[in-house]
């Protein structure tokens, strides 16, 4: 049995890493004493999985956790309890037990909606960045390199993006929504496609830390978008 | 949280040590309280949560409803940068108010190379450094810790000590202030220290001055107005199961260099180690009950979640009640997925013993500190540990499964002569040759530390120069060309750190304005190595006109008065000199805990009396 959890990670937060955030979990579960299921070996771990890791400095209403339990337990109850023990900033929003063994979360999640605020010149107008984000769209292609310790990779960012667009263009910080794909080849960070904007399309941001906040993840399949809790049904 | 913020958050590496908000955090409006206290720490979040004083005082003191104690610590130089750049203050992790908004401020002092963080984190908050410039709008400065028995090199920057533990006077301390705050803080800065310095353990050096000889040694260290002590005992908790002890300590986000429940099973060591400042100044030994600990190690991982204990104290296996504390918090708590540590273990086949019964999985290091090579020097600095104690303890721990021990040693001993050095390399290699023994395959690995040692002030080897940085090298050096086998890992302190550390460690009043000086050159985290610029302390050193020399490589008088003579640990000078005597006879001095009194002068001085539940 699996208890399938949808939580907020707010602003305070927010600069935590994805490791940080599964040690709070863990430790939380266990001051719940939730009967979660523990790995065999020398250094017994906890089993949970996690959908997506979130970078440090974003925030998010929809992340989702799988905690595999050791025997059977009311989610209510578990839920409760759980509640009670995560520090403020992090919310648990819905929950849902699963009798079967689902696929893994990380495998079925496969789209992410973002909304990126970032300060603009005030005489900047939703039109001008408008322009810039269609020539991105229409491009075949658009790559970059990402660097990493492991090496540098080069990433042709178009094909993992579905959507993105101007929300709002007000009093010199402008919004955008950002939906993109989560692949088994990989997907690519809102930092890294506004980087990419500002560098090759010239948006005219003034900033190169926007502020990310993740708004959902979706299972897509057959043209429907399922939350990761919703599929299971 | 604004944009400038956010922009400032995701500059700086591991921006979560600046914004708080961790499981047990404790947050209280300002409006609602008497006194804004900040626990500040003169080095990164990871080193300073880590800290179980620290952890403590946070606890006791937002006990009490009328204070809010909040935390800050040292900004990475990262950080540091964004503050300057920006024209921000220092702010609190609870609140996030500006250090000179809140009442009192109080540093740890851990070690003397964390000095220039203090002055730099002052700095950073907009405050005064110089005590004497600070006006009544300024908070107090208070500090204290394991350090504070020398506390003259930040005497003129810092407004009162806490001498000795600080669970009880810190809230004496409390009481006075809020007492002159509601009253209107009648007569300002010097009402308030005068007030204060009527509490037991509080040291307030503006009023004392000091003289000086011709040569430089002091003449007198006296106070300069009436009603003053003239020396100032420090102050202990004579029953450790009646104080509070934090059972619901902060849980950080980061991982911090002591990541887990700390239990402070005991208090203070009786080994009477001639070297060891800690093992003088925490007398006397004070043990809590085995009840006691069980019931705080229930309500700790409750209240945590951690699932790794460390039973901390200077000496754990000299815990008088440890195999029946070990084995029972074993019992009940294996089933919670509870682990145990010893970090300090001595050297015999019990300890070897205790420690498989807490690491019954994971065979990670053992630890042994023989601190000398040769018995002739071990009996110097009265290390009750034999070469046969380390065999047996030796062959125990690979007989049980392990394969690497770390062992830890010093240089720069008084006395000492290369024969003692090179004693260091015979036992790393004996303690090779037993593992072969015992294994019959060469993979055994011993991990050999040597620190330089540094005379600290309260110890029978106050008296006694430090070799200069370039002694100390010259053993270093022997020591890497003795030590070439590919299973020893050799590790060694930076010469020069150890020197400036040494004078702090017995320097004067007059030592603040090279720390000053050192200060306004850019000296800061001196303790990493990646910081640490010794020219730049030369160069305070020769801007001030003091010598290093002075404080380290001179031989002192028996009877010299020293600059932390009026500060009391209980331990008379006598006895420290009798010590000191012996040392150089090479003659040992027994544990007092169960033998003859040693007449040290603790418990006389203080009220106070061992407190040992295996002889109980």
């Amino acid at each position: 049995m699996r208890l399938r959890l949808q939580f907020s990670k707010g602003e305070s937060v927010r600069y935590i890493s994805h490791l940080d955030l599964a040690r709070v979990f863990e430790r939380a579960i266990r001051r719940a004493k939730l009967p979660v299921a523990m790995s065999e070996g020398f250094n017994p771990h906890m089993k949970v999985a996690y959908a997506s890791a979130l970078s440090v400095g974003v925030t998010s209403d929809c992340e989702y956790m799988d905690i595999e339990l050791r025997e059977d337990a009311s989610a209510e109850e578990m839920a409760a309890a759980l509640k009670q023990q995560l520090p403020a900033g992090l919310k648990l929003a819905e929950y849902r037990l699963l009798k079967q063994v689902p696929k893994a979360l990380m495998a079925v999640v496969n789209l992410a909606d973002y909304v990126i605020t970032v300060p603009v010149q005030s005489s900047t107008d939703a039109d001008q960045l408008k322009i810039l984000l269609e020539q991105f769209m229409t491009a075949q292609s658009t790559t970059f390199v990402r660097r990493s310790p492991k090496g540098n990779r080069t990433i042709d960012i178009r094909p993992l993006i579905d959507i993105i667009k101007v929300t709002s263009c007000v009093t010199g910080m402008a919004t955008f929504f950002l939906r993109s794909f989560i692949t088994d080849k990989g997907s690519v960070k809102p930092q890294e496609v506004m980087r990419v904007l500002v560098e090759q399309y010239g948006l005219p941001l003034l900033s190169d830390n926007p502020l990310v906040h993740r708004s959902a993840l979706y299972v897509q399949r057959e043209g429907a978008l399922l939350s990761p809790i919703d599929v299971i049904r | 949280m604004s944009f400038t913020d956010h922009e400032i958050l995701s500059r700086v590496i591991k921006p979560a040590r600046y914004t708080g908000n961790e499981w047990n955090i404790i947050i209280k409006d300002h409006a609602e309280v008497a006194l804004k206290f900040v626990l500040a720490f003169p080095d990164v979040y990871e080193v300073g949560q880590s800290n179980l004083g620290y952890r403590i005082l946070y606890h006791i003191l937002n006990k009490r409803p009328n204070i809010a104690a909040e935390r800050v610590y040292a900004p990475w130089v990262d950080m540091e940068e964004q503050l300057r750049q920006g024209k921000l203050p220092l702010t609190t992790l609870e609140t996030g108010t500006p250090l000179q908004e809140m009442d009192i401020v109080g540093f740890n002092m851990q070690y003397e190379m964390s000095y220039t963080n203090i002055l730099n984190m002052m700095d950073l908050a907009g405050i005064p450094l110089w005590s004497g410039e600070r006006g009544v709008q300024d908070p107090l400065i208070i500090a204290g810790g394991p350090s504070v028995y020398n506390p003259e090199p930040l005497a003129d920057f810092i407004d009162c000590f806490i001498i000795g533990e600080a669970e009880e006077t810190l809230l004496d301390l409390a009481d006075v202030y809020i007492g002159w705050k509601h009253s209107g803080k009648p007569g300002g800065r010097t009402e308030i220290l005068q007030r204060l310095s009527k509490i037991q353990g509080i040291y307030v050096p503006a009023f004392y001055d000091v003289t000086y000889h011709s040569d430089g040694t002091i003449a007198s260290v006296a106070p300069n107005r009436e009603d003053i002590p003239c020396c100032i005992p420090k102050r202990i908790v004579k029953d450790l199961d009646s104080v509070d002890y934090p059972t619901r300590p902060i849980v950080p986000y980061l991982e911090i260099v002591h990541d887990r429940i700390m239990l402070e099973i005991f208090r203070g060591c009786t080994r009477g180690c001639r070297f060891c400042q800690a093992g003088m100044t925490y007398r006397p030994v004070r043990e809590r009950s085995v009840t006691k600990l069980k019931q705080l190690v229930q309500e700790l991982v409750d209240n945590t979640g951690y699932q790794e204990v460390s039973l901390t104290s200077l000496s754990s296996s000299d815990y008088s009640c440890l195999r029946e504390l070990v084995t029972s918090l074993s019992d009940d708590f294996r089933d919670q997925g509870v682990s145990f540590s010893l970090p300090s273990l001595r050297i015999d086949s019990f300890s070897i013993e205790l420690a498989q019964e807490v690491q019954k999985v994971r065979k990670s290091g053992l630890t042994f500190a023989p601190e000398a090579g040769t018995q002739r020097m071990r009996d110097v600095i009265n290390k009750g540990v034999t070469e046969d104690n380390l065999v047996e303890a030796v062959t125990s721990a690979f007989q049980s499964g392990w394969s690497a021990v770390k062992l830890y040693f010093m240089i720069g001993l008084p006395t000492e002569v290369d024969d003692d050095v090179k004693g260091i390399a015979n036992l790393a290699y004996k303690v090779l040759d037993i593992h072969y023994q015992v294994a019959r395959k060469r993979t055994g690995r011993v991990n050999v530390s040597v620190s330089s040692f540094v005379p600290k002030s309260h110890t029978p080897f106050q008296w006694v120069p430090q070799d200069s940085i370039a002694i100390t090298e010259e053993k270093q050096r022997l020591l890497a060309s003795l030590m070439r086998d590919r299973r020893i890992d050799f590790n060694w302190h930076d010469a020069k750190l150890s020197y400036m550390e040494g004078t702090f460690a017995r320097g004067d009043r007059r030592m603040s304005k090279v720390l000053y000086c050192a200060w306004e050159l850019g000296c800061k985290f001196d303790g990493w190595s990646e910081h640490f610029n010794f020219k730049r302390w030369m160069q305070a050193f020769d801007e001030t006109g003091l010598d290093p020399k002075f404080y380290n490589e001179r031989i002192r008088q028996s009877d010299e008065v020293f600059p932390w003579d009026h500060i009391g640990t209980g331990a008379t000078k006598a006895f420290l000199h009798r010590e000191y005597t012996a040392a150089l006879a090479g003659t040992p001095t027994a544990d007092c805990r169960r033998g003859q009194c040693q007449a040290c002068g603790v418990c006389p001085e203080l009220g106070a009396g061992i407190v040992d539940w295996g002889n109980a």
